[in-house]
């Protein structure tokens, strides 16, 4: 069941274990945060990183890599999503034919990473698999950017929709605090029909993180005038996420397109509920820069769930 | 409130009807267009290029004019080419061969689609048994490439339903075709198609060939109008390549634009498919920064024409008015400017300050830098300059319709919503909404936030440090960054020098042999808008005659410059300008220090063949 612990109970979640840990540390801070706290009962590791880390990035990886003792480092290129697919296939068939438990920390793998590796699980895993996912919450994000120059867009390998000829395009946005790559999304896919969602009030860490999104719905909501709906969606609870995506596609016939711009666990419950409509497309955009100094803070709270709450161990693999 | 006259809408969601009734006709300034040829067009986003794709279709001719259908030039199919359609990696991930036929086949059914969605209507049903011949055309043809097929519609079926059934077989078949890629990620190995897979030569050509020959059709050519080529993967735009190589412009003329960011000139076996042998090619930014005066007079056209449908009985200067104060008192210095040169020229004094050889010269030349200088003294009034007025909407727009109808756009709505009746944009309005939307866009390239044109010796700062990791490209635009706001730092400065003989810059010519990261970062400019280029800089940038870049005039209320008219060329070398790359207020430093003995800013004034832009 999906729970949450404090960082310093992480270790406690898994007594008399030995668990492979799967990470990828960044230039966040709280990438490093799950395997400095459950470093004592890690038996094996596999450590991703960027293909072209940055300085700051190296640093959290050679930590993350000297705290495990692991030298199996896989590189991911942001470039090639074929690539990538493949690295999480491996990961997947591997995570399957384990007996022991692997803990994938979700914290810092870019969204596409995460719905690949998502759709890799899905595919590979039986209902014994034991598969824990950990996400690490932010206390603050960098109050100006986040991200910025998004100059590809392509869908999500595994999720490509169906684009039916004689449909038109809806694209349906689920929006953190990246509102220029949000925008860019909207104008590259220049949908017949936009829908935008803001995180709802409890789920935000704090009241100024709520106002922030609100505010940058409204800021977008001005650019598109009244082709814009509205809506709210759950952050920390990835099968309510599905429901309320249920209800924003029911209405017309559209090639529905979503865009997954909140945090990760959203992000779970998009590539599930895209698994289960193979008609809806996930895409997504690369950005050049990430604000790298002062992306974000830790929290002192992990998220734990397993692939049986997000449904994934009973559904047939293609 | 009524609605925006000035709103800007999706071409693609645009009913015939409405496009033809708005439509001004652009094909006298791309006469190539129309004719039976294939054709590359290429422009931003916003330049006009989807509307001029609509304007051929079928359904927007009849409309536009009093033809029928068999009195058609041609038969026009618009083909747009979505990101969401197409921008799919599955699509090219299988071995080489399967994925070209595998797109080939893709595209070829999402024509079909839309061959039969421009149709619907516009058969009558006198002449339902043309479409019923189309249809079993269409399965006998289907068939033979490996499809499958659903029963078809009753031999007496109306026209509408057999269009619709081939719409829903292409629908079923796109699915089908896209599930076979979805699964490609799951196998390591070859995978196995066992689908349809119809080709340009055995499918398409021939169903358009049956097409055109049908009793209610003309037997002309079938003009299929691809929009934004740009959003297909590299393996389709060299299938279309292929297609456009085959020259059967006789039968069909593929019209393809694209928004500067075409990847290959190849066809799928590698040859290079060239202009004018193959297709001719249009760039729409060339064609209106070359003459301004006609891209001045389409807007002005569109203006009109919205103003009147929206029931506004004022003309489009009489809806953007201009602000008169400041009008009086560019009048009262282009006087005194007029009396200078007078003067000037009765003293024939040599050491008085150089001018024009004539008098309208100087006065065009000069008299709004001298407001500008003055508004910049002891008064720190820059802000306050004016770009109100539909001559300054029109040179702001640097070509782009749309650059004119966003803006147009949020004024009538910052209008509209304090008042029932929009009569006119009063000047403060306008003011404050153009200043707005070209920090917006100066600030999308991460200009800095400050003042640069106050900050003259300034330095730019670079990005927050994770350049290192971004690769090629995010390299790209920070250098870009850096030349948009070097130049716009020396235009502004030599706006401000009285010295100068020519204050009013906003182009260059790039001399001597430009790097390969020089020409990225210009091509990426050009690319995003910030830049355009001119027809003589098209392919010769590496040799032959010197390369010239204007500065988008959306950039001019930025950097406060004057966006009017007639500007000069400024020389710079290769070399000075890549170092702008890295340090924009270096160059503008060294550029303002290059003073020869009388104390004027050098440069080099090349011939120019036009006296505007």
């Amino acid at each position: 069941m999906i729970h949450a612990v404090p960082i310093e109970a992480l270790e406690r979640e898994y007594p008399n274990e030995r668990i492979c840990l799967v990470c990828r540390p960044g230039f966040e801070q709280r990438s490093v945060v799950v395997a400095e706290a459950l470093r004592d009962v890690v038996d094996s590791s596999r450590i991703f990183r960027s293909r072209e880390a940055s300085a700051k990035a190296m640093v959290n990886v050679d930590r993350v890599s000297a705290l495990l003792g692991g030298n199996n480092i896989v590189e991911l290129d942001v470039r090639d999503p074929f690539g990538i697919s493949g690295h999480m296939l491996d990961l997947a068939k591997t995570i399957s034919s384990r007996s022991e438990r692997t803990v994938i920390d979700i914290s810092s793998f870019r969204r596409e990473e995460l719905l690949i590796m998502l759709r890799m699980l899905a595919h590979s895993s039986g209902p014994d698999v034991k598969c824990d996912l950990v996400y690490v919450k932010a206390e603050q994000f960098a109050s100006d950017w986040l991200s910025r120059n998004t100059n590809e867009f392509r869908s999500v390998v595994g999720y490509p929709g169906e684009a039916i000829p004689s449909r038109r395009p809806h694209l349906v946005v689920l929006l953190g605090f990246e509102f220029e790559r949000a925008r860019d999304i909207i104008e590259n896919y220049e949908p017949a029909r936009i829908s935008v969602g803001c995180g709802v009030r409890r789920d935000h860490g704090n009241e100024g993180m709520y106002q922030r999104n609100r505010r940058l719905l409204s800021e977008l909501k001005s650019l598109y005038g009244n082709t814009v709906d509205e809506f709210e969606f759950p952050l920390n609870r990835p099968a309510q996420v599905q429901e309320v995506l249920a209800t924003v596609i029911a209405q017309g016939e559209f090639n529905h397109i979503i865009a997954p711009l909140n945090n990760k666990l959203s992000t779970l419950g998009v590539g599930v509920f895209a698994m289960r409509r193979p008609e809806v497309q996930v895409c997504y955009g690369v950005v050049e820069e990430y604000n790298e100094s002062q992306y974000s803070t830790p929290a002192n709270e992990a998220i734990i769930l397993t692939l049986a709450d997000l449904g994934l161990i009973s559904t047939p693999s293609d | 409130m009524t609605e925006n006259p000035f709103a800007v809408k999706n071409p693609e969601d645009l009913s015939p009807e409405y496009i033809a009734q708005h439509f001004v006709d652009m094909f006298t300034d791309f006469a190539k267009v129309r004719n039976p040829e294939n054709s590359f067009i290429h422009g931003a986003r916003g330049t006009g290029k989807s509307m001029m794709m609509r304007g051929l279709e079928t359904a927007v001719m009849l409309k536009t004019r009093t033809w029928t259908l068999s009195e058609l030039p041609h038969l026009g199919i618009h083909v747009p080419l979505r990101r969401g359609d197409f921008s799919v990696p599955e699509l090219s991930g299988p071995s080489p061969s399967v994925a070209t036929a595998i797109s080939e086949h893709l595209l070829i059914i999402y024509i079909t689609s839309r061959l039969a969605r421009s149709l619907k209507g516009l058969v009558s049903l006198e002449h339902g048994s043309d479409i019923a011949e189309l249809t079993r055309e269409f399965s006998q043809l289907f068939a033979e490439c490996g499809g499958s097929l659903p029963e078809r519609p009753a031999p007496d079926a109306e026209p509408d339903s057999n269009l619709k059934w081939i719409m829903d077989v292409c629908d079923r078949e796109s699915t089908a075709t896209r599930q076979f890629s979805r699964r490609i990620p799951f196998f390591r190995g070859d995978t196995i198609y066992a689908g349809a897979l119809c080709g340009f030569l055995d499918f398409l050509l021939p169903l358009l060939s049956k097409l055109t020959s049908l009793g209610s059709m003309p037997g002309v050519p079938v003009y299929i109008m691809l929009d934004d080529a740009d959003n297909l993967p590299v393996v389709m735009q060299r299938v279309l390549n292929s297609w456009v190589a085959k020259r059967v412009v006789d039968k069909v003329c593929l019209k393809i634009t694209t928004q500067l960011g075409y990847a290959t000139y190849r066809t799928i076996d590698g040859r290079l498919i060239e202009t004018p042998h193959d297709f001719n090619e249009i760039d729409i930014a060339s064609v209106y920064t070359k003459s301004h005066d006609r891209f001045s007079k389409r807007v002005r056209e569109i203006a009109a024409k919205r103003l009147s449908l929206a029931g506004i009985d004022r003309t489009p200067e009489e809806f953007f008015p201009e602000d008169q104060e400041q009008r009086r008192k560019l009048e009262q210095i282009a006087s005194d400017i007029r009396a200078e040169w007078s003067d000037r020229r009765e003293k024939a004094d040599p050491n008085a300050k150089r001018g024009g050889n004539r008098q309208t010269d100087d006065v065009v030349r000069y008299t709004i830098p001298r407001y500008m200088r003055l508004l910049s003294g002891s008064s720190k009034s820059s802000h306050t300059f004016s770009y109100a007025g539909l001559s300054s909407l029109v040179d702001l727009s640097s070509g782009v319709i749309r650059w004119f109808l966003e803006p147009a756009a949020r004024m009538y709505d910052e209008v509209a919503s304090r008042q029932q009746r929009v009569a006119e944009i009063p000047c403060h309005i306008q003011d404050a909404v153009i200043y707005a939307w070209s920090r917006e866009f100066a600030e999308r390239l991460r200009l800095s936030k400050r003042d640069l044109a106050d900050e003259i010796g300034g330095s730019v700062p670079e990005a927050d440090g994770s350049l290192q990791a971004i690769g090629h490209e995010g390299i790209i635009a920070a250098r870009l960054h850096n030349v948009i706001a070097g130049l716009g730092q020396f235009f502004r400065m030599r706006l401000l020098d009285e010295a100068a003989s020519e204050q009013r810059a906003f182009s260059i010519v790039v001399r001597g042999k430009m790097a390969q990261e020089l020409g990225d970062v210009l091509d990426y400019g050009v690319r995003m808008g910030y830049l355009q280029r001119a027809d003589n800089a098209a392919k010769e940038a590496y040799g032959g005659r010197n390369p010239r870049y204007i500065l988008a005039r959306r950039l001019g209320p930025y950097f406060k410059l004057d966006v009017s008219g007639y500007a000069a060329h400024i020389s710079v070398t290769a070399d000075d300008l890549l170092a702008c790359a890295h340090d924009p207020s270096g160059f503008a430093r060294r550029r303002s220090r290059a003073r020869n003995s009388a104390g004027q800013l050098e440069f080099d004034l090349l011939p120019t063949q036009e006296d505007d832009e």
